[in-house]
């Protein structure tokens, strides 16, 4: 809502300085979105174009020849061609200073032999948007020579609001006048309204019949007769330019003025092209179209209100205007409709045809139903003013019921309980007097009695906020809840859902958070295209179409934005929901995952270890078992799983799945190298995903005790076995572990070794025994027997030969 | 002891002496381990001089004996003490020369273990929660997809709501299965956290304090300072006798702990459907305020939904856009920058 402050004071007295203005208000809920200052704007004036011609060799600036009111052959270059003569363009004169810094001069170009003596103005050199697509083309009506600066409205000051839906009160001056009035105490003037009449009486002349009561509780109409359409007088038109609505015509705008200064859209029908002067508010038919003052064919549905004339629709209600009974140059006899519409209907109509104007903007939120006769007569009065109308007697209203605002009880005691504060009885009544809220002290209750303005005071609830907003939100004195017995803190999953987080750190991982969002593109990419994802209804862009099912598609797109930022290092890992269809529950299904990626070369320690290893699988599974490890839970990985168990994508030989408990809670693996390169990321890519719930289930399930410390001494053992190629390693030291009995204590497979002694396609596996007892210290004939038993077992299971 | 023996004596007495006297010297004149062992040796030796006179204490008159011994005894303790001092000595040089071979070039890079980086929208979660818990709140979690029943009906938006239809919200494609789904409504992406204060008083029996952090959706067009997921962190308090003025308080007591003694705040009168009275939060950032937060009594038509009595318990509600405070507080430019994800970002934050 832009509040021009000339007009704020012709209605209530306010304080000069704008930012005191804005402040108070800002306190009392009207929050200021910008205060624009006059423009600076000396030395830019109308102009009026005469002539355009090209310049031999420019192709791109032509010559125009402008009457700037003194001169009148000023010959200035433009790079613009949309305008021609006889059209009225702003004139930065040489000496002015445009508001983004530009200082205008004669410039002469030598190469092409022309001076220009100024400059003409887009909208954006004007500071007045964004527009440089051409010269701003001013109104014709617009006096040569005279300052652009009043012309557009842009020498005052205006004070920008942000309101809030629950008062469209205050989507008009007299609103904002109100709360300012209240806050400074002062009287606010209401623009006179009485109307000199002759004639015959509206009644006689048209008629209004209301169809549907609940979508139009009120509809009231005037008559002004011997209309002469012209432009607007320049006051009229600089405030509503000041107040951000474009000035058409004095009928046009009176109306908009109106609507400006009182709340109240109205709208002026060509009472000569109203079928049978009789005006038909009811629902639309499915299908019906009505064409709207914008020229456009609108076909309507069943929750639409139509305002019809005898022969059909002529405007969609409270949204816009019909094309046919549009006032135009001709109009005479005018049928003014000052209705009141009911707010979800124009919201739906609006919403559903996309559709939005002043009128539908106010009466979505609620319109005074007390003010039509009001707003009606105010604007006849001005079309009597500027127009020459003779208004004919009588008001055509057709109500529902009586409009007289709302009586509703407030208990000082609520009031008081649900403020924190102490005020009595009096004060709160002596608060809501001052915005015409008048209340009475009786027991312990005050009786209020709420204008019509106030559409938005229904309940008790809604006067306690206006005694809080009254008093001062900063007044309420601050407290903290006394409530001694509570206790705060992370739930036990919470906390184990951190320590997850800081293992994900310490596994060198860095967290990142990637869109829910996925395409079909990226999928593809995956081999996914197959599996089964809940799709939005409306995306904004195709790439958001779907949910991700897997934290791992974007996570991989993460690490292909670094790729190609020439990061060679990247290692990511992320928490998320994910969801997946669930045809017949309530929500699709939802679940916590962790998935990570290594992506590159590992480039820590190049004069360690080597300047850059590029990362594999047993990255992943080392992150995955020292998330493990930091849970104190058990991470198996088994390799090589069956088909189905590892997403497509990947390296048949270098995935695998993450059990707990004998149960599938994950899979890892490295990328597939087509798909690698699908994505735009490295040979060396390798990722895991693994459901977050069953991790902190199993590590809240644990039951952790200190146990006892064996002071005995321990003994180690190395053995090296030769098996075949095929033998998985874990499956020997399982073997090993299974025939260890009490004594073992730990098995380490410290070498894998293939070639000269041991034949080809078998590899030595070297193990480190180690041997405690927690009784004893143990003796070589306790431990020789086990030691033999494990290796006849390892022998048994996997033809393993000891390497001697 | 006649005379004759005692000048024997003496005179043995004085050649112990003089081996000592030579012994010492020669030890620590040794130049190296080697020449230490040779004097050794050269004293102590099989053939010595010293293992004769020793050899011999036998054959001496009864009276010389102890004198000889005592003298023997007193002049190995010196010679070996002369001995373990040079070889001290010794050890210490080859120590010293180990220690000097095994010098390292200390400017050469550590062994390094990477530590991933905490993603600052995560960091601004737990910074939250954690001055949420010290003041004895909670925290709960709920879906991100969620049902119309849940995201606005409940909480005081019903279908032709304003805010409702003018919220962007973005919906999601989902047979309604059974009956109960139904009746909450179409399926979305929540566009506020709100929600969970539904399914929170639904489960729980009050008092409650909760802090709700989560993700949501909005179907905005993606810039500098909108995103179309982004997160929220809001708190739930319902008691017997909360107030506006503690809901102000609270705030206050966290805006002073998280962000520094100095950010003061100041509230004004807003608008949102499940509170009343609604109030927008500024934040003293140095010469300006900035906006930060909404915030309010719980409505008590959220209350009904939800079948708490109004007239028993009474709470307050606010929410932190999470972006807008990572950005504040960290100097983040662009809202993009925590979804890009780039590493260089990532690696800011600890």
């Amino acid at each position: 809502m832009k509040v021009p402050m000339s007009w704020l004071r012709e209605l209530v007295a306010v304080p000069e300085d704008v930012d005191t203005v804005a402040a108070v208000l800002q306190d009392r809920g009207l929050l200021t979105e910008e205060v624009h200052r006059p423009a600076a704007l000396d030395h830019v004036v109308v102009a009026q174009v005469k002539e355009c011609r090209p310049i031999e060799g420019a192709r791109s600036v032509q010559l125009v020849v402008v009457d700037d009111g003194e001169t009148t052959d000023r010959e200035v270059m433009c790079g613009a061609f949309n305008f021609g003569p006889g059209d009225k363009v702003p004139l930065a004169l040489p000496g002015s200073r445009l508001p983004n810094g530009m200082e205008i001069a004669v410039r002469t170009v030598a190469s092409l032999g022309v001076t220009s003596h100024g400059m003409l103005c887009a909208e954006d050199e004007l500071g007045l948007g964004d527009d440089h697509s051409g010269i701003l083309v001013l109104d014709a009506a617009a006096r040569v020579g005279s300052p652009v600066s009043s012309v557009l409205g842009l020498d005052e000051t205006v004070l920008e609001l942000e309101i809030t839906p629950n008062r469209p009160d205050c989507m008009s001056m007299l609103g904002v006048a109100r709360e300012a009035g209240a806050a400074f105490g002062a009287e606010v003037a209401l623009p006179p309204d009485d109307v000199v009449t002759s004639g015959a009486g509206a009644a006689e002349i048209a008629s209004v019949v209301v169809e549907d009561p609940r979508r139009c509780p009120r509809y009231t109409a005037l008559v002004v007769e011997g209309v002469e359409v012209a432009p607007s007088p320049p006051w009229l038109a600089r405030r509503l330019l000041a107040a951000g609505v474009r000035p058409i015509n004095n009928v046009v705008d009176v109306t908009n003025y109106v609507l400006l200064e009182t709340g109240q859209p109205l709208h002026a029908f060509d009472l000569d092209r109203v079928g049978g002067a009789r005006i038909v508010v009811r629902t639309a038919a499915d299908g019906e179209t009505v064409t709207t003052l914008d020229g456009q064919d609108r076909t309507c549905a069943a929750t639409d209100l139509l305002i019809c004339d005898a022969d059909g629709p002529v405007a969609l209600a409270g949204v816009m205007g019909g094309l046919d009974s549009e006032v135009s140059a001709g109009t005479t006899r005018i049928l003014l409709e000052s209705a009141n519409f009911d707010s979800a209907s124009v919201l739906l109509t609006s919403k559903r045809i996309g559709l939005r104007s002043e009128a539908s903007a106010r009466f979505e939120r609620g319109v005074d139903p007390g003010g039509c006769v009001r707003a009606a007569r105010r604007a006849a009065r001005l079309l009597a003013e500027l127009a020459g109308g003779e208004v004919r007697p009588g008001v055509i209203d057709v109500a529902a019921h009586e409009f007289d605002g709302r009586d509703l009880s407030l208990r000082p005691a609520r009031v008081n309980s649900l403020l924190g504060t102490d005020l009595d009885a009096a004060t709160m009544a002596s608060l809501l007097s001052s915005i015409e809220i008048t209340a009475t002290v009786d027991d312990d209750v005050l009786h209020c009695h709420v204008p019509t303005f106030r559409v938005d005071v229904e309940r008790e609830i809604d006067l306690v906020e206006e005694v809080a907003r009254l008093h001062g939100y900063n007044a309420i004195e601050r407290t903290l809840p006394a409530s001694p017995d509570r206790v705060g803190g992370l739930d036990p999953t919470q906390a184990a859902e951190r320590k997850l987080r800081t293992a994900l750190r310490a596994a060198g991982l860095d967290e990142a958070q990637t869109t829910s969002f996925v395409s079909d593109a990226l999928y593809e990419s995956l081999g996914w295209a197959e599996q089964a994802r809940v799709e939005l209804v409306n995306p904004l862009r195709e790439e958001d179409r779907y949910l991700r099912t897997s934290l791992v598609p974007t996570l991989l797109q993460a690490a292909a934005y670094n790729v190609a930022r020439q990061v060679e290092s990247v290692r990511l890992h992320e928490l998320g929901s994910v969801a997946a269809p669930a045809a017949g529950d309530a929500l699709p299904d939802q679940t916590w995952r962790v998935a990570l990626v290594f992506c590159g070369s590992d480039l820590d320690n190049p004069v360690h270890t080597g300047r850059a290893r590029p990362f594999d699988v047993f990255d992943t599974k080392g992150a995955v078992e020292l998330v493990g490890a930091a849970l104190g839970i058990d991470l198996a990985i088994v390799g090589l799983a069956p088909d189905g168990a590892v997403p497509p994508g990947m390296h048949p030989g270098r995935s695998g799945v993450v059990e707990l408990d004998g149960a599938r809670i994950g899979w890892l693996g490295e990328l597939h190298p087509r798909t690698a390169a699908a994505l735009d990321l490295p040979r060396a890519v390798a990722v895991a995903e693994l459901d977050v719930a069953p991790l902190l289930r199993a590590h809240l399930d644990r039951d952790e005790q200190a146990g006892a410390l064996s002071p005995f001494p321990a003994t180690a053992y190395d053995l090296a076995f030769v098996v075949d190629e095929a033998v998985p390693a874990g499956a020997v030291v399982a073997t090993l572990e299974s025939e260890g009995a009490a004594v073992l204590r730990e098995v380490r497979l410290f070498d894998v070794y293939r070639g000269e002694p041991v034949p080809p396609g078998r590899k030595s596996l070297a193990f480190e025994l180690r041997f405690q007892a927690a009784d004893r210290t143990l003796r070589d004939d306790d431990v020789r027997p086990v030691v033999d038993a494990m290796v006849a077992a390892a022998q048994r299971h996997h033809g393993a030969t000891l390497r001697s | 002891m006649d005379t004759e023996t005692a000048a024997d004596t003496d005179g043995i007495l004085a050649e112990i002496e003089d081996i000592a006297t030579l012994a010492v010297d020669a030890i620590r004149d040794a130049g190296d381990p080697d020449a230490l062992e040779a004097a050794k040796a050269a004293v102590y030796g099989r053939k010595s001089r010293l293992t004769e006179i020793r050899r011999s204490i036998g054959s001496l008159p009864k009276a010389a004996k102890p004198a000889v011994g005592a003298a023997l005894n007193k002049i190995n303790e010196r010679i070996d003490a002369a001995i373990a001092d040079r070889a001290a000595v010794f050890a210490a040089a080859a120590e010293q020369r180990l220690l000097e071979s095994e010098a390292l070039d200390l400017t050469l890079p550590g062994r390094r273990r990477r530590m991933g980086h905490r993603h600052v929208i995560t960091k601004v979660f737990q910074e939250i929660a954690d001055v949420f818990v010290g003041m004895g709140y909670r925290i709960a979690e709920g879906p991100e997809v969620e049902t119309a029943w849940y995201s606005f009906d409940a909480l005081n938006i019903p279908p032709t709501h304003p805010a409702r239809l003018g919220m962007d919200t973005i919906y999601v494609d989902h047979p309604a299965g059974t009956a109960a789904a139904a009746t909450e409504g179409e399926v979305l992406l929540r566009p506020h956290t709100s929600p969970v204060q539904i399914r929170l008083m639904e489960t729980e029996p009050p008092p409650l304090y909760y802090i709700v952090p989560g993700r949501v959706f909005r179907n905005d067009t993606v810039d500098a300072t909108h995103a179309s997921q982004f997160h929220q962190i809001e708190g739930l308090a319902i008691d017997r006798d909360l107030s506006f003025g503690d809901l102000a308080g609270t705030i206050e007591r966290f805006c002073h702990e998280y962000f520094g003694p100095g950010f003061d705040i100041r509230l004004f009168p807003d608008f949102f459907p499940f509170t009343e009275p609604s109030a927008g939060l500024e934040v003293r950032w140095g010469e300006s305020w900035l906006e930060i937060a909404g915030c309010g009594m719980v409505d008590p038509n959220v209350l009904e939904a939800v079948g708490l009595d109004p007239e028993q318990w009474q709470g307050f509600a606010w929410g932190f856009g999470v972006e807008r405070i990572a950005m504040l507080r960290y100097g983040v430019p662009d809202i993009r920058w925590f979804t890009d994800n780039d590493v260089r970002f990532l690696e800011r934050f600890t």
